[in-house]
């Protein structure tokens, strides 16, 4: 690099390089931690800034805490520099959604990078903690009604001072939490991720210098922006729309407009916030948004602030995507957030496919949300562990405008995510999976077909108490269907969590028979509400379905081998193979029936111009 | 020439005027400044319609809104919301 210039290939090679310094940073975490929530599900993220906490890069990590953790690493900056001040060997630990987190179990850990005397950037890592001593254990808090009773929430306290934790701190922290062996331990991670980040860009800046370690930030940021402002410009003008629905039938309207080289998202027009803890963070939605527009417009361009200055959201106070103190938001991030994650998907993608260049960019909703439940339990080695169900991290993937979406992909959001494993969960919590699988049916019907998701079923097995406490979050997806399709395509299931109560588990495992459905088992079963908190007991098994991706153009459009190859691979049944695409399959040979399936396909559009209903306003 | 809306839809420029066609079969639905939705023949159905009827909870809250051509019947989208609810006017281009 020259002197106050860096070229092209050398701002591609050092972008590279911090982006891999947060790579790093993220597997010191997974590698640290002992959460399956950290090293299986990859719910975390790591990003560097420059000195006045504008991101320079952003990690392949929850895409949504890109944004978010910008407003923490400036509260802290404005806040604190004087009192208590920030000095080499700080580290501030911050979750207050009300300025930054999306929600409290997604903790900030922020380190100021010194060389010198003068801070040259920022560290932060973000990762979602098992318990924040909330009302409700595992973080969610189902039952809150205010934020005061979703557990401990900081706007920025210092946490290491001088290099060295500090007690009081910590002990104060640990306290409130019901697993403090687990959330220290991820505490420690993401402070170490820090001291790799600072060794890190020591070298850099020992090789290059201050000044051009510091206009190379700036030049990232930069480049960004004038990359994406380059691609929005070559798509057309107009506003996209997209309505989605909490399960309680409160509303979120998305109003995306692009003019120029602008892209203006306004949720003018979302219902009043809740009484319940269904409500976003600002931070939460700004980060949806950002999880949207990273992955589908920005895979060939830095995350930085850069994206950050091209995105304008408005979203009016007061609404479940802004509410006013003290409404409670733990379920925010899995709730309204990704309504809002998933109405700018819609958006976006509509408005890609409405260019031919770029329609091939466009996807359905992914796997919409992470709809699930916390299990506090005493596990078999007698200690008291509390964690997250995350086999729903392998959902299907939205169908595009030339392909069908994953089978079982994983999420938007999440890029690196993985579904945990089960021999992990049966590792640590007393249980045992009777079954987990893809979902037949669960990806959304189109020309190209959704990506399924799946489901699974579990009994408790060598628990010393008997029960655990289960939980249930995500307040989307159970009554009204998301994961919407695109341009004529259906979406995705909608989700079910059952109960079998009084069941003859126990007697069939003796004998060594798995039971393939929980239908299959004598006892009551009973579709669980997510208004409640569950409980599981012995002889007790519980189920879950998970959502797949929604589908692209007209079923009727769909080659009938593909619909065949489907039904034989039990992604599609042949009930729908029938009454969506218009396929009959013979019943004995398997194969299309070229005739009938010409015919049912006629029969269904003339159904369709038969209707002949017209909407007026 | 025809400017591509969505997989079934197109924008043209005839006698002076932005219309909005079916892509497939052409048939004229409205201009570029209304919503395409009033202008196709629609149904609604029950949310079990996107897939096994066991995958949805009894509700008559939520409905699935079809949209079709009125001349060739394509699909052109399929809308998720509660019944009586307006049509979303989820696409509006700039002629």
């Amino acid at each position: 690099m020259e002197k106050g210039k860096i070229d092209p290939i050398a701002l591609e090679i050092l972008s590279h390089k911090i982006w891999q310094i947060t790579d790093e940073m993220a597997r010191v975490l997974e590698r640290t931690s002992g959460s399956p929530v950290v090293y299986d599900v990859r719910d975390y993220m790591t990003a560097i800034y420059d000195t006045e906490g504008n991101a320079v890069m952003v990690g392949c990590g929850v895409v949504f805490h890109g944004a978010a953790t910008v407003d923490a690493v400036k509260y802290i900056i404005e806040t604190y520099k004087e009192d208590p001040g920030i000095n080499d060997g700080d580290v501030f630990f911050a979750n207050d959604p009300y300025i930054s987190a999306c929600h409290q179990p997604d903790v900030t850990i922020i380190t100021p990078i010194f060389f010198g005397s003068e801070v040259v950037a920022w560290a932060a890592s973000m990762c979602h903690i098992a318990d924040t001593g909330g009302i409700d254990p595992g973080g969610f808090c189902t039952r809150a009604c205010e934020v005061y009773q979703e557990g401990f929430r900081s706007p920025g306290i210092k946490i290491v001072e001088n290099n060295k934790i500090k007690k009081d701190v910590w002990d104060t922290i640990l306290n409130m939490v019901r697993d403090p062996g687990g959330v220290g331990l991820d505490l420690k991670a993401m402070i170490a991720t820090g001291e790799t980040a600072k060794s890190r860009i020591f070298e850099m800046i020992e090789q290059y210098g201050v000044d051009s370690f510091k206009l190379l930030c700036d030049e990232i940021i930069n480049y960004s922006e004038k990359k994406l402002r380059g691609k929005i410009s070559q798509l057309p003008d107009g506003t996209w729309r997209s309505m989605e629905f909490l399960d309680d039938g409160k509303k979120l309207l998305l109003s995306m407009t692009k003019k120029n080289d602008s892209l203006v998202f306004d949720f003018t027009g979302t219902d009043d916030q809740s009484i319940n803890n269904r409500n976003s963070s600002l931070s939460a939605t700004k980060g949806a948004v950002f999880g949207a527009l990273a992955p589908l417009l920005c895979y060939d361009i830095p995350w930085s602030q850069g994206i950050l200055n091209v995105m304008d959201t408005i979203v009016p106070e007061g609404t479940i995507l802004n509410p006013k103190k003290p409404a409670a938001l733990t379920e925010g991030p899995i709730g309204p957030a990704f309504l809002a994650h998933d109405a700018a998907v819609i958006t976006i993608s509509t408005m890609l496919n409405s260019s031919d260049e770029w329609k091939e960019e466009a996807t359905a909703s992914w796997n919409p949300s992470v709809s699930t439940q916390a299990f506090a339990a005493l596990n078999q080695h007698n200690h008291f562990i509390v964690t997250i169900f995350m086999d729903i991290q392998g959902g299907g993937g939205g169908a595009t405008p030339c392909s069908d979406g994953v089978d079982t992909g994983g999420m938007l959001w999440i890029p690196t995510t993985t579904m945990p494993n089960v021999e992990t969960y049966e590792l640590i919590l007393p249980i045992l999976y009777l079954f987990r699988r893809q979902t037949k049916d669960s990806g959304g019907p189109g020309k190209y077909r959704g990506g399924v998701g799946g489901e699974y079923a579990i009994v408790l097995h060598d628990s010393p108490s008997g029960e655990a406490v289960m939980p249930p979050y995500g307040c989307i997806g159970g009554e009204a269907a998301i994961g919407l399709g695109l341009s004529g395509g259906y979406p995705t299931l909608v989700k079910q969590y059952k109960l079998v109560t009084d069941s003859n588990i126990s007697h069939l495992l003796k004998s060594w028979n798995i039971p393939e459905y929980v239908e299959d088992l004598n006892g009551d079963v009973s579709l669980l509400s997510q208004s409640d908190v569950w409980h599981l007991h012995n002889d007790q098994v519980f189920y879950q379905n998970w959502f797949g991706g929604g589908g692209y153009g007209d079923p009727l459009e769909r080659e009938p081998k593909l619909v065949l190859k489907d039904v034989l691979n039990e992604l599609v049944s042949e009930e729908c193979a029938e009454l969506i695409y218009g396929v009959i399959i013979d019943n004995k040979t398997k194969l299309i029936n070229d005739e009938k399936t010409k015919s049912k396909r006629i029969t269904i559009i003339k159904d369709r111009l038969n209707k002949q209903n017209k909407y007026t306003i | 020439m025809a400017q591509r809306i969505s997989e079934s839809l197109e924008l043209v420029e005839q006698n002076g005027k932005s219309q909005i066609k079916c892509s497939k079969c052409k048939q004229v639905l409205c201009t570029a400044e209304e919503n395409y939705k009033l202008s196709a023949v629609y149904a609604e159905f029950p949310l079990s319609k996107a897939g096994p009827k066991y995958f949805f909870r009894p509700s008559d809250k939520f409905i699935l809104r079809e949209y079709y051509c009125p001349s060739c019947g394509i699909l052109f989208e399929v809308e998720m919301l509660p019944k009586g609810m307006q049509p979303v006017w989820n696409i509006e281009m700039v002629s």
